[in-house]
């Protein structure tokens, strides 16, 4: 049952990881790449 | 716990590690602050004064927000206000941050240690408690000894800011009681009292701080960008202006990013710091439960820092974004004009701190992966490094150079420094980061306790580099800050008193003196403080 409950939480670790780096993808989209001045 | 049983002899292992990876780091670090100290900085413009620059500008400012009394020098050159205020509160801005950060780190030990009941996160909240209960003194002189140097060296701003932030401010004074008074009894109540208390307590503690950050944060970001066009004052009373118009001057465009970005950085300052004083302690102490404990410290410490390093970022492009569309001129100084080095000092700090994280968990888990046989976080580790490097590279490029604003006629724009380009190497440090954090807490999570106490040289030098930059990059921040509101104290309403005689910001080279000044006072006292107030395994039984 521990260790069920520790895979869970290794998984549920991973998938906010990525979750943060999609969110990281999109404020860099949505404000570096499209609302910032473009660069020279 | 700590790793069951005696440690393995030091033969069984590499006690030295890889120092090649650690002369590395610091080679790059001297060389990306020659390049850009003797080369960037001069062709960006960067020893040139924004009251040089702005001078047309400041011929705009009403003649009541020119000071009226006698400048009053400091015998510190032409910058030596300038260099007094960045001094005191530089300095304070690293005490404050041991709350600000340590707090929500302090919260996190006291709910480990009740869920797992583990010895060692108790005894490491109880360290942080007495640490920051003894330092909080002085983040509180530095912060009075700043005041008083706005009333007497910038009377006339002093005026209007202690007018307009009265109520903020009042708040702020407030909450100084009630932080000591949370994080006193935290530590005076350890283990006295039950969980509930405890948790009471621990909570207490970082929402009171956070608050007061954000009382003084209305001032410091409505500096930046002021809720109106100018100041108008109103008939005596508990309000000096309409209410409304107290709102926009306390909830001004910068404030919630600047809060946020704030309180990461202060985290991951804390977390850095916290693993540079566990490399000392591991130094200092002999006995191997004391070793196995502070090994441990340091990852914690390297982990959280890490952790809250790769949000800032994401808020500090929300933050950018902010200034860029409410103070458009300042966002320009700092990005396309002649204070972009500064950014450029941030990103080369924080490239190399990804770098620096990275090798220390090479050097850190390399005993165990080749015992797992898991060569391939191993090679992964050190792609990690590699490519931090490659995204720092990218990072450190001058987007133009030749001019003091990038589209100066005659200026050589460089096609590197793109900042399509940067986003998407400051993308690349976010998911390294990322990706390290998620292997150490989790792939090798139970199987770290078997290694404490086995550190080697090179990992332990990575953590102290780490501490050092972690701090450092916190300061260049303040300053970053700073110097995109220079020549202004209230932007385009408030001057810098003094005009052409007293330029600002503090130059390219007065202020990296200062940094170094305030990194060495900072750190001893960390580490003379931290010797008194750390509790150490085998003396359990005396505290």
């Amino acid at each position: 049952m521990n260790r069920r409950r520790d895979r869970a939480l290794t998984y549920i670790m991973w998938v906010a990881i990525a979750v943060y780096i999609g969110i990281a993808i999109y404020v860099f989209w949505h404000f570096g790449f499209t609302k910032l001045p473009p660069p020279i | 716990m700590q790793a069951r049983g005696t440690p393995p002899a030091s033969g069984e292992y590499d006690t030295r590690g890889d120092l090649r990876k650690i002369a590395g780091i610091l080679v790059a670090l001297a060389l990306f602050i020659v390049v850009l100290y003797g080369y960037i900085i001069p062709l960006q413009g960067g020893l040139i004064s924004s009251t040089a620059i702005r001078a047309g500008d400041l011929a705009g400012a009403q003649p009541r927000f020119q000071e009226q009394m006698p400048i009053q020098e400091v015998d510190l050159g032409a910058s030596g206000r300038s260099i007094f205020i960045a001094f005191v509160m530089l300095t304070h801005i690293l005490f404050a941050n041991l709350h600000l950060g340590g707090a929500w780190v302090l919260l996190s030990l006291v709910i480990l240690y009740l869920v797992s009941r583990e010895e060692r996160y108790s005894r490491l909240g109880k360290s942080v408690a007495l640490f920051n209960v003894i330092l909080f003194s002085a983040g509180a002189t530095f912060a009075a000894t700043g005041v008083l140097f706005f009333i007497a060296l910038y009377p006339a701003f002093a005026t209007q800011a202690f007018h307009i932030y009265w109520w903020p401010l009042l708040v702020e004074a407030i909450l100084f009681g009630v932080e000591i008074f949370f994080v006193y009894t935290l530590w005076f109540t350890w283990a006295r009292v039950g969980a509930a208390w405890h948790v009471l307590l621990a909570i207490g503690y970082p929402v009171s701080i956070f608050f007061q950050t954000l009382a003084i944060d209305t001032l410091v970001s409505g500096m930046l960008t002021p809720g109106a066009k100018t100041i108008t004052w109103g008939a005596p009373g508990l309000l000096g202006m309409p209410w409304t118009e107290y709102l926009l001057w306390w909830f001004n465009a910068t404030l919630w990013p600047l809060q946020f970005h704030r309180v990461a950085a202060a985290t991951s300052f804390f977390g850095f710091l916290l693993a540079f004083l566990a490399m000392l302690h591991f130094h200092d102490r002999t006995d191997p439960p004391s070793r196995r404990y502070w090994d441990w410290v340091g990852s914690f410490g390297i982990l959280w820092g890490l952790a809250s390093l790769i949000v800032q970022p994401l808020l500090g492009l929300w933050y950018m974004y902010s200034i860029f569309t409410h103070q458009n001129q300042a966002f320009t100084n700092i990005m396309t004009g002649p204070r972009a080095w500064e950014m450029l000092m941030m990103v080369g700090l924080l490239s190399l701190l990804i770098v620096t994280v990275s090798v220390y968990f090479i050097e850190r888990r390399e005993r165990l992966l080749v015992r797992l046989e898991r060569h391939g976080i191993r090679n992964l580790f050190r792609a990690f490094a590699v490519v931090a490097g490659a995204a720092g590279l990218v990072l450190v490029q001058p987007a133009w150079l030749g001019g003091i604003m990038q589209f100066d006629p005659g200026a050589w724009s460089n096609p590197l420094g793109l900042m399509y380009y940067k986003h998407i190497a400051l993308l690349v440090l976010i998911t390294i980061g990322a990706a390290i954090i998620g292997i150490d807490l989790l792939v090798l999570r139970g199987r770290r306790d078997e290694e404490w106490g086995n550190l080697s040289r090179a990992s332990r030098m990575a953590a102290l580099i780490a501490g050092v930059l972690g701090s450092w990059i916190v300061i260049v921040m303040g300053y970053v800050r700073e110097s995109a509101r220079s020549p202004w104290l209230f932007y385009k309403i408030v001057p810098v008193p003094g005009g052409q005689t007293y330029p600002t910001p503090v130059p390219a080279y007065q202020i990296f003196a200062l940094w170094l000044i305030i990194l060495a006072l900072v750190f001893a006292v960390f580490w003379f403080t931290s010797r008194v107030t750390s509790y150490h395994p085998e003396r359990e039984e005396e505290v």
